[in-house]
Formats: structure tokens, sequence, C-alpha cells
């Protein structure tokens, strides 16, 4: 699966953040629905028995709960953001291209109903280690997570 | 809540920099026109709670967290691991 050429150095970046264990991350306008929380650690999902995961953990620094994140390139080949300037402003970045864009998984009753948010992305700054939600209008809210339904979930 | 009434072109103000304009009304629709500074995010409220309430949906407390672990795990089976960075 590719992805566009911006993306790979901040993601690089991100990884080689994350690589020794989960990093505090500030998230100065908080998240949608929950404006007070300011503070997150993000790490890798790490399973038991120690296999590769594409998810990944965001939770309240001093709170109870948490949130599974992907790539938006683990479900979709293509996913341009127009970020604008003032977002970038907030992230103390430049450019958007030094930012990575993570979405939040939404786990239900089913794993075939579990889905990916990609109207409302995390961008992530890996080197201000600044976060935000931003809300696009571009892309579905519940994207299906398990794209080929002719795989065993179980 | 304040109630004004406004005819298309007029405007109100609110603080020193946003400023909300009645355009036009067209059977049963208002169309309004909204500057204001690039900081301020004008959504759509059906759009605002949707991500509202969908962060709500996904967020998941830690003593919950085991149980999604084992969904998770088996959903690790069918997503492939192509997350940022992990080509390397």
């Amino acid at each position: 699966m590719t992805r566009p050429m911006q993306h790979e150095v901040a993601s690089d970046q991100l990884q080689v953040l994350l690589c020794t264990g989960a990093q505090v991350f500030r998230f100065p306008t908080g998240l949608c629905g929950l404006p007070t929380c300011h503070a997150f650690t993000l790490g890798r999902y790490q399973p038991e028995d120690g296999s590769p995961s594409p998810f990944y953990v965001l939770e309240e620094e001093e709170g109870d709960l948490s949130f599974f994140l992907i790539s938006p390139f683990s479900v979709v080949k293509e996913y341009p953001l127009e970020i604008p300037p003032a977002l970038l402003t907030v992230l103390q970045a430049q450019e958007s291209n030094e930012l990575v864009s993570l979405a939040i998984v939404t786990l239900r009753d089913r794993l075939e109903e579990a889905s990916v948010n990609l109207q409302g992305p995390l961008l992530i700054n890996p080197q201000s280690r600044l976060g935000l939600q931003a809300i696009t209008e571009n892309y579905p809210l519940r994207f299906p997570l398990v794209q080929n339904q002719d795989q065993t979930l179980v | 809540m304040l109630v004004l009434t406004r005819r298309p072109g007029e405007s109100i103000t609110i603080g020193d920099d946003i400023k909300v304009t009645v355009l036009a009304l067209t059977n049963g629709q208002v169309r309004i026109g909204i500057s204001a500074p690039r900081h301020i995010q004008v959504l759509r409220e059906e759009i605002y709670r949707a991500i509202q309430e969908e962060n709500q949906a996904a967020a998941y407390s830690v003593s919950q967290r085991r149980q999604l672990d084992g969904a998770a795990g088996k959903l690790r089976k069918v997503v492939p691991t192509t997350g940022a960075g992990e080509e390397q």
C-alpha cells in the first residue's frame, strides 16, 4: 500500500519516538466532545504475543479513557487533507508534511462492524509533541475497518 | 438565547471579528455567510455532533481494555500491518 511521500518523514519520526514506549502528547484544544482532556499518552498497541499490530493506543494521561487508533493508510490508499494554517499554528508546524494523521477506531459488538473515523482525524506533530482533532467533511465518519468479508475473523 | 430578526443582506456581529450575514431566503432555506478569523472552526452542527458522538462511542475505560485487547488481536489478523513506518 503506498503512502504519499511527504507523509513518510514525519511518520518515521513518530515511529522512532514511540519505539522506546508511549509518549505524552498535548492536545491544546482537546478532543471533540472531550474538550477538557489535554494530555494523552500515545503508544503502539502491543499484542500479548508480541506480533506486529497496525494499532496505536491513545490514553488520557490523568483519566480513564483510551482510544484505539490506526493509520488511515492502513484502510485507504489515499488520504489527502487540507490543513488550515491556523491548525498548523496550534501544532507549531510550518508545513502539513511535518504532521502524522491517525484515525480513531470504533470497536462495536461485532468485529465486522468496527469502523475508522476518517472524518475527524487526529493530527500529530512528533517534533513538538502536540496533537489535535481536525474535522473534515470530505471523508466518511464510519469507514469499515475490515474490508475483506471473506476473511475469517476468529 | 438572544433572538434577532434580520432581512437578507443584513448582518450580525459577534465580538470584534465574527460577522454572520443573511444572504438569501429561498424555499424555506436560509443562506448564511460567515466571516470569522481562520482559527475559529465553523461547522454545520450535525457534523460537529456526529464527531462528538463517534468519539464517545470509540472511548473506552481502562477496565474495558482487557476485553478489547482480544478483539484487537483478532482484527490484527484481517487488517494489513501497513501502519505508518512499519515497512522498514
